[in-house]
């Protein structure tokens, strides 16, 4: 784990950079949005065997 | 340095409720999530404490005149209206503590509060859906305090199958709306859980400050990213599943009626698949708590950092594979049960090699046992009991006998009600100055403790004798030979009440001496970056990154 120093050295994102950034979230985002999805979606089809007996 | 890695003169904050409920800043929905979980909490509690006073002696006394109260029935109407309003109690207590207390002072409160300024990210990858993560909460708790009020199972009102809602009793067993609205209001706070899991991970691996690398990152960030995969990795199948209760119930699907070709096991799979890695949910942010605690007041870097890292990831990994520990009874075949059994100890390795290290942590450090070193001591005793017992309960033969019995119920509440609930206190007194500005008193912080320690090992230590003796868990009443113990772990709930008492005179305590906690109250031990800043930090960090060497 890090330790700190007394003098921290901080550093300013240029505007190219933070809209990197946040293009890097949103596509991190949108994936592990449709990883849900997906998860969410194969749970009920994978299970549905019993879904015509019912109907 | 703390003012240097302030942002200067950008302190601009909404005024007013706008703040609030506009609030796209993490350290106020951090705020929000924490009052949020202590409303829930006090509610959650109560619930508990109606319990134990059923359970003080035998018999059925505090219930049975509740429904004659709330239902105006008399005889044994009122005592088969006690009944389900006692179930009632004991399922709403289970899902707010779970869903509405300690999920939202973990992960919502402490890690939206810290985990971005602790990785030297100005705010949340996605402030904005932060915002709705914490405002689906309130309806969904609206609507699960709104179930207790509407018809159930026929002359029931409230959801009182237990927690996990099994079906048939989920189904068919509570054909009134009660069970729709507990659905609904689960599917809403797992929503919650899931938008606030995306936005955890996106920010952990996209916003941590140059040169913080992910293995010196600290331990609280590590068991908050392993939380948050839980969490998109689990909660979507839970989703599915009460979605299946849910068309089975209203739609006509069969997906849990065996009359239809369906399988009402299917569901307890379903469940427990998102089950079991909840308790890792609930428990892996109290670890990384911990960490920060014991070597912030050992005067240590904590021992074997790595270890301790991917003992998480190991426990979050093996967390998936033992759902079926909890089914042992429901006719799995030998070998998958030998399986499981298996599976289900392997977790004790890696369990034991964080207790170790917060042991190792502390050997030949500087310990100062100030109030959060207390609950963090509190909270590694209290685990390990617990920890103890599952290991006994992962056994199938055993769990025969053991199986829906009081020592389950005092099996997890050593690990839950007083593993996780310790690590929260322990991290609200840790971060109090930090989050507020304020010290609190010490005399106050650990005499809120010794209370809590003495009240909860009385609520569920003698619970262990009443399971070994066989009490089933989920019933009013109990025949005479149990009346001893229960006594004693009523009396136990009463002081942990009067313990929640103290910690809330405690926060007003704070709030109106208003002692100035500087900037880092805890000394050299602090290390990580939430102690660079001033408390409170200002309503916007980080805009410069710090560099992390």
């Amino acid at each position: 784990m890090m330790t700190m120093d007394d003098k921290l050295e901080l550093i300013t994102l240029s505007d190219r950079q933070r809209k990197a950034r946040r293009n890097r979230s949103v596509a991190i985002g949108l994936a592990l949005a449709a990883l849900v999805i997906i998860f969410y979606i194969a749970t009920i089809v994978k299970f549905s065997h019993a879904l015509s007996g019912g109907m | 340095m703390a003012d240097a890695a302030a942002h200067d003169g950008h302190d601009h904050r909404p005024r007013g409720w706008v703040r609030w409920v506009y609030s796209t800043n993490h350290k106020d929905i951090g705020t929000l999530y924490l009052i949020f979980a202590i409303c829930a909490g006090i509610i959650g509690g109560a619930l508990s404490v109606a319990i134990r006073m059923e359970l003080q002696e035998p018999g059925i006394q505090i219930f049975s005149g509740l429904a004659q109260m709330v239902y105006g029935v008399n005889g044994d109407a009122a005592i088969d209206g006690g009944k389900s309003m006692y179930n009632a109690f004991a399922t709403a207590h289970g899902l707010i503590m779970i869903f509405f207390m300690v999920m939202p002072a973990l992960i919502g409160g402490f890690a939206n509060w810290m985990v971005p300024i602790m990785i030297g990210a100005p705010d949340m990858a996605f402030p904005r859906m932060n915002n709705i993560s914490f405002w689906l909460l309130p309806p969904a708790f609206i609507l699960l305090i709104l179930s207790a009020f509407v018809p159930s199972a026929p002359g029931a009102h409230g959801v009182g199958g237990g927690w996990t809602l099994y079906p048939p009793l989920s189904t068919s067993g509570q054909p009134g709306p009660a069970m729709d609205l507990a659905i609904l209001s689960i599917h809403i706070a797992g929503a919650s859980s899931i938008l606030g899991a995306i936005n955890f991970i996106t920010t952990i691996f996209n916003m941590r400050a140059p040169g913080m690398t992910l293995h010196k990152m600290p331990l609280f960030a590590w068991a908050v990213l392993i939380t948050a995969f839980l969490l998109l990795l689990s909660l979507p199948v839970l989703a599915g599943g009460i979605t299946m209760l849910l068309t089975d119930r209203n739609f006509g699907t069969s997906f849990f009626v065996p009359d239809n070709g369906g399988d009402p096991l299917l569901f307890q799979h379903l469940f427990w698949f998102f089950g079991h890695p909840e308790v890792y949910i609930l428990i892996l942010p109290g670890f990384g708590i911990i960490s920060h605690i014991v070597s912030t007041f050992s005067r240590k870097p904590v021992f074997g950092y790595l270890g301790m890292a991917y003992a998480m990831v190991a426990i979050g990994a093996v967390g998936f594979i033992v759902w079926a520990h909890h089914m042992y009874t429901t006719g799995l075949s030998l070998d998958t049960q030998r399986y499981f059994v298996f599976a289900t100890m392997v977790i004790a390795v890696p369990t034991g090699v964080k207790i170790f290290s917060w042991i190792a942590t502390m050997w030949g450090g500087s310990i100062s046992f100030k109030p959060p070193m207390l609950w963090a001591l509190g909270f590694i005793f209290l685990f390990t009991v617990g920890g103890v017992t599952g290991v006994q309960l992962a056994n199938a033969g055993l769990d025969r006998s053991l199986h829906d019995t009081y020592y389950v119920i005092a099996h997890f509440h050593y690990v839950l009600s007083l593993g996780a609930v310790f690590a929260i206190f322990a991290g609200w007194y840790y971060w109090f100055p930090k989050m507020t500005g304020y010290m609190y008193s010490p005399f106050i912080a650990n005499t809120h403790f010794w209370v809590m320690f003495v009240g909860v090992n009385l609520v569920f230590f003698p619970q262990h004798f009443l399971g070994l003796a066989g009490m089933p868990r989920r019933t009013i009443d109990y025949p005479d030979a149990f009346a001893g113990w229960n006594m004693v772990s009523s009396y136990g709930s009463y002081i942990a009440a009067v313990g929640v008492l103290i910690f809330l005179y405690g926060v007003f305590e704070a709030f109106q001496k208003k002692r100035v906690a500087g900037a880092n109250p805890w000394g050299d031990g602090a290390t990580t970056l939430e102690w660079q800043l001033p408390s409170p930090p200002p309503f916007h960090q980080w805009e410069q990154l710090p560099k992390i060497k």
